[in-house]
């Protein structure tokens, strides 16, 4: 490993010409050959872009394709080195609208780039090794930025001879990729005027770049127009003469989709994108996901006509039907228009045509109402909306409404009689959004086109909607499904749009009606408010990540707004785990954590405790905290803690109590350590809402309940009686409806998602790309194949069948109760959350 | 709480059927007193008591009508049930006070006793019901569905044919032949050109095709780690070729050339017992090395013992339906002889 410092150190000082050579992955893969430290995140580099002085980090945090900073085990943000592209983005683009000068071709944003197409040319000046000032064309999407490095762009104004040069270069460039992959339409279309919103980059490029009339200037090779089409999957056509091997597609397919289907074959002029082992698109395990068609830059990869009509009307009608009105649908090209769209590419969405819609709203009209789940957001294009946050759910748990019974019910003794008692055939609802058991308060708010966009709280976390949305004048939306969402989070300058509106809109909803703050007044309430939106930081967690360890000396305070985060503790080397805490429940009352190192450490000596005898130091981690699922937090410094409480005596006094009953209990929980705790959470049980468990003692494995699910759903069973085992209780493979819900994220076509209540929903426009199967962690989504006609000719009919992905929604479709635990003859189905279940579950163990 | 919801169920039909009994018994005995002598059906008392007892009989058969529409909500299956359970037992006695506490004609006699049979059926599936899913619980951790145990044993093969390729490398030749399980586990991974036995595409599919994850096998892949010696290797794929496999695959019909998967009822693993002495003595013909793959192949045939348990229990479990719905059925038919019978010479 000593190595591998040395190796950084001397590509540091291999010169620009020399770059090929050595910047390639173990993969082959032209890379950067740098690894960045973390304290090169907070490392200034001075250079110059286009005669602007300009200093960038020396690295930027890593992100996944959907800007997510990526962290390694020990929480510690990863980092990249920041190349010339990132540095010259850093300084055009600030705003919706600003256009990076760089043209790209092989890279995106959100892809690792590779460097193959050489169409991001810069100019660069530096001084080398041997102390010579050398300047170089260089592909900027690759190549890493220098201390001291001037860089001019095509932009540059003040240098015309290099943007001449850059110019020239680029147009070389694409005339001979034009001359080889673009056909004689194709170039008569450029030479013509092109429509701006062409989904063929090239042609774009070539456009822009190519040299007047003549263009291509370059003879094609013998090959060109030989390669060949790939015609035999039903979604996507491939032709391979059109294909300029960005590698954008084997990019997506593997390291987005993590599919692992594509990969570049043959040599020279040969090479081509190939299926799984050179196979005909169809005969592959391609999943027909559309990510290579939507990422390919040019007419290689297309949807097949017909498939993107059919989808079209499928998504229009399914639009319709969930949001129960009308509107008019806006096509690609008007989407492109909208400057906060014109980052996603034009394949997606027209592939997804009829999921964005243009509603028009009359004053009074409703957009949206708290407590419901949804799966869209709304831009708004006009008008002025009220918010009423905190307003109290519409959709209250059923099982916990008590209906009066009617006379054979109570004769027959059918009836509860604790109205409390949650009903298990249908599972509980946890209620408000994120935050049970805070105090409802009625708060309004304006929102209006300088706002962007409403609504996409709900979409991003999958949580339920945390205001209702009113327009109060006529008003205008169009409104986007989640998957547009995550298609504007490739981007930068869209995701910083839209991470500012959602943190504005979180922090705002709900920093007022957290439950550690439900002592104060409603006064008190919102000045505290006030000071922790001033500092308090929204973070985003992932599954496993640590949010501070054990042992560790830091005092933030964290409230939950979503997620569970997992407690535990280490004894020796066996780590156990204490408790889970989710929203609004750690130590059953106050939704925060990290309070006992916080106050020890403010308070300190105020507290009264003696630290010796609890053999506790002030200020230090007693457990690591760290996400069991995708987590929300906004993390208060513990000063600002107590710049509230120091103005609140009351306030500050329960705070005191409440740090020695925790230090207390803390002390005390080290004799109580089970492992019942931890099966529970490494099963998710916590994160279910409506588990069907089977009491293994009752059933008779008469099969009724999987019979009942398939007769009702078209003879196709979305359960299987197969699963987990607490004590005499089986959990059946069946959807849980989970608090977050792993398999909304990604889907491509937004045909998975929950609206109105907890069930998840499949669509028929479900495309059967798998990625919500792959993603439930509990297998309770099945492909199931439908027969969608047939292919051939004549005798030589081949049925078609259409994958599709199913789950159980709770018999939402036909009613609302479910089935399974209806036709149950032995009492021995039921639906109930995790917690009923661990509750049932100690109930039976022997004390 | 759970205990609480169950016995709540239950508690409406105890109710009507303890009424119904007692009501009627008491009018029976109050108008034998009246009379002078025990009355039977042919007296209001005894008339109610029949008719009561049929339209129960009738209403227990609806039960299977009931089962097959599960798909419509035709009120809670449990609560079907429960009336079943309870209200069919009121029966024998509603029946026996209908007839007066006697057997009467012939006709009767046999409609009575039939009646106790269908009961007396009844009863015992509902005690298999009651005890064997506890036996199930505490003695078959492996139990899986019952119509996938030949999908789950032929999953357990192919992995234990992948562990034994993956310590010890492929079978050599010469050893007994394996079945073939090429399209069967093609099938199980499968595939998105689905081609019939002459090697045609039969189907096409579009989209992910659903892997199934590895069966709950206990197959431990540190083994992976361990040096293996080929003389053990040799050994335990004989071995595994003509004894194990089998055994795992006991009564699976595969439509292959080869039969060693055909049922063996002499199989040295045929009891638990058995599989333990038999396994201790291949341990001892191999190196210590070997053990812990030696161990999860007797795992597998530990888990391929219970799912033999599982079907017979199953059996007990489900066995007596058919006996006692075709005695329900036929006591259904005689009942409505006997109803016509007595209408016509009322
Ligand atoms: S098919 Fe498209 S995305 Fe893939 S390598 Fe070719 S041009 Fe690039
Ligand atoms: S519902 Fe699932 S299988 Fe269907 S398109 Fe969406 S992610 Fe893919
Ligand atoms: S975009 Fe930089 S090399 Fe292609």
């Amino acid at each position: 490993m000593a190595n591998e410092q040395e190796l950084v150190d001397s590509v540091e000082y291999i010169s620009a010409s020399e770059e090929a050579l050595f910047a390639r992955g173990l993969d082959g893969q032209l890379i950067r050959a740098t690894d960045a430290t973390l304290d090169d995140l907070d490392l200034d580099v001075q250079i110059s872009i286009d005669g602007n002085p300009f200093a960038v980090k020396k690295a930027v945090p890593m992100r996944n394709s959907q800007g997510v900073i990526l962290a390694n085990d020990r929480g510690e943000i990863i980092p990249r080195p920041t190349t010339i592209y990132d540095a010259v983005n850093q300084l055009y683009v600030k705003a919706l609208g600003d256009v990076n000068p760089i043209p790209i071709l092989c890279h995106r944003e959100h892809l690792q780039p590779v460097g193959v197409c050489r169409v991001c040319l810069v100019e660069i000046e530096e001084r080398r090794a041997s102390g010579r000032v050398k300047k170089d064309l260089v592909s900027s999407c690759t190549y890493l930025v220098k201390e001291g490095m001037i860089i001019t762009t095509s932009a540059s104004q003040d240098q015309p001879k290099t943007v001449d040069l850059i110019k020239n270069s680029v147009g070389i460039i694409v005339e001979l990729l034009a001359s080889e992959h673009l056909t004689r339409q194709d170039l008569d279309e450029v030479r013509n005027g092109l429509n701006k919103h062409d989904p063929n980059e090239l042609k774009r490029l070539v456009a822009e770049y190519g040299k007047g009339d003549k263009i291509p200037r370059y003879e094609p090779s013998l090959l060109a127009g030989n390669r060949g089409q790939d015609l035999s999957s039903e979604i996507i056509s491939v032709n391979h003469d059109a294909c300029i091997l960005c590698q954008r597609c084997t990019r997506a397919c593997n390291d987005i989709k993590q599919n692992d289907v594509m990969a570049r074959e043959g040599k020279g002029y040969d090479a081509r994108i190939a299926f799984d082992t050179d196979l005909p698109m169809l005969e592959s395990s391609c999943v027909s996901c559309g990510e290579c068609v939507i990422s390919c830059p040019t007419d290689a990869l297309t949807f097949r006509t017909s498939v993107v009509e059919k989808q079209g009307k499928k998504i229009l009608e399914q639009t319709r039907k969930s949001s129960g009105k009308d509107g008019t649908v806006v096509t690609a090209e008007e989407m492109l228009e909208i400057p906060i769209f014109s980052g996603i590419p034009y394949k997606f969405l027209q592939f997804n045509g009829g999921a964005c819609v243009r509603r028009v709203l009359r004053p009074g009209e409703s957009l949206c109402t708290v407590g419901e789940y949804g799966s869209t957001a709304y831009l708004i294009q006009s008008g002025k909306f009220e918010i009423v946050v905190g307003a109290k759910p519409q959709n209250q748990s059923r099982a916990s409404v008590s209906k009066r019974p009617g006379f054979f019910q109570r004769a027959l003794g059918l009836t509860s009689r604790s109205k409390r008692v949650p009903s298990l055939a249908t599972g509980s609802d946890s209620g408000m959004p994120g935050m049970p058991g805070m105090p409802v308060t009625k708060e309004k708010l304006y929102r209006g086109v300088e706002d962007v966009i409403l609504g996409e709280m709900a979409c991003l976390n999958r949580q339920r909607r945390s205001a209702t949305v009113v327009a109060v004048e006529d008003s205008e939306v169009i409104e986007i499904g989640t998957n547009v969402l995550y298609m504007l989070q490739r981007n930068a300058t869209s995701r910083n749009v839209l991470n500012e509106a959602y943190r504005r809109h979180a922090l705002n909803s709900d920093i007022e009606r957290l439950p550690i703050f439900k002592e104060l007044t409603p006064a008190g309430r919102a000045e505290a408010a006030r000071i922790i939106a001033k500092d308090a930081e929204l973070m985003s967690v992932e599954p496993g990540q640590a949010i501070f360890k054990q042992g560790e000396k830091s005092d933030d305070i964290y409230l939950i707004r979503l997620g569970y985060i997992k407690v535990s503790r280490k004894h020796g080397t066996r780590e156990q785990i204490v408790s889970y805490v989710g929203p609004g429940a750690v130590d059953g009352a106050s939704g925060a954590f990290g309070e006992i190192a916080a106050l020890s450490s403010i308070y300190g000596s105020e507290l009264k405790v003696d630290f010796d005898q609890l053999d506790y130091l002030p200020g230090v981690r007693t457990s690591t905290c760290s996400a069991l699922d995708h987590v929300e937090l906004v993390r208060i410094k513990s000063s600002q803690l107590k710049q509230i409480a120091d103005a609140n005596p009351d306030f500050k006094q329960k705070l005191l109590n409440r740090a020695r009953s925790l230090l207390k209990k803390d002390t005390e929980r080290e004799s109580e350590l089970s492992t019942g705790k931890s099966n529970f959470v490494n099963q998710g049980l916590y994160n279910a809402q409506s588990l069907l468990v089977l009491d293994l003692e009752s059933c008779t494995r008469c099969d009724e309940c999987t019979k009942a699910c398939a007769d009702s759903h078209g003879g196709e069973t979305r359960l299987v009686r197969e699963g987990m085992r607490f004590e005499n209780f089986l959990v059946a493979t069946s959807c849980r409806s989970c608090t977050d819900p792993y398999c909304l994220v990604g889907c491509p076509v937004n045909s998975i998602f929950r609206e109105g209540s907890k069930e998840i929903v499949i669509e028929d426009h479900c495309i059967g790309c798998g990625q919500c199967a792959t993603n439930c962690p509990y297998g309770n989504i099945t492909m199931v194949g439908h027969q969608e006609g047939f292919r051939g000719e004549g005798n030589m009919q081949i049925p078609l069948i259409q994958q599709k992905a199913t789950t159980c929604d709770q018999c939402k479709s036909i009613g609302g109760t479910p089935r399974c635990v209806y036709a149950c003859p032995h009492d021995a189905a039921f639906r109930m959350t995790g917690d009923e279940l661990e509750e049932a579950v100690l109930s039976r163990k022997p004390s | 709480m759970l205990l609480v919801r169950k016995i709540r169920i239950h508690v409406g039909p105890i109710l009507l059927a303890v009424i119904l009994i007692v009501g009627t018994a008491a009018w029976q005995r109050w108008a034998s007193r009246s009379f002078g002598a025990n009355v039977s059906g042919s007296s209001l008392p005894g008339l109610v008591a029949g008719s009561i007892a049929a339209a129960i009989i009738f209403f227990e058969l609806l039960l299977w009508p009931r089962k097959r529409l599960r798909r419509f909500k035709l009120f809670p299956t449990k609560f079907w049930l429960s009336a079943h359970l309870w209200l069919g037992l009121a029966t024998g006695p509603l029946a026996l006070i209908h007839s007066g506490y006697r057997f009467g004609g012939t006709f009767s006699t046999a409609l009575m006793c039939l009646l106790f049979f269908v009961l007396a059926s009844g009863i015992y599936g509902w005690m298999m019901q009651i005890v064997i899913p506890k036996w199930m619980l505490g003695n078959l951790p492996f139990e899986t569905i019952g119509s996938q145990i030949d999908d789950v044993s032929i999953q357990n093969a192919l992995d234990a044919r992948r562990m034994l390729t993956v310590a010890f490398g492929p079978k050599p030749s010469g050893l007994t032949k394996l079945a073939n399980l090429d399209e069967i586990s093609a099938k199980m991974r499968g595939s998105s050109m689905v081609r019939d036995q002459d090697g045609r595409v039969s189907q096409i599919v579009v989209g992910a095709i659903q892997r199934r994850g590895d069966s709950r096998s206990l197959l431990e892949m540190e083994n992976v780690e361990m040096e293996f010696n080929s003389l053990d290797g040799k050994e335990v794929w004989r071995q595994y070729a003509s004894v194990v496999e089998p055994f795992l695959l006991r009564g699976i019909p595969l439509s292959m050339e080869n039969t060693s998967a055909r049922s063996n009822r002499l199989s040295p693993l045929r009891t638990p017992l058995k599989t333990d002495d038999w396994f201790g003595l291949l341990r001892e013909s191999c190196s210590l090395n070997a053990v812990p793959v030696l161990e999860s192949l007797k795992e597998l045939c530990e888990q391929r013992h219970q799912f033999n348990a599982q079907r017979r229990a199953n059996a007990f479990l489900h066995g007596w339906i058919a006996i006692h719905a075709g005695v329900s059925v036929m006591l259904g038919i005689l009942l409505l002889t006997h109803i016509v019978l007595a209408l016509k010479y009322l």
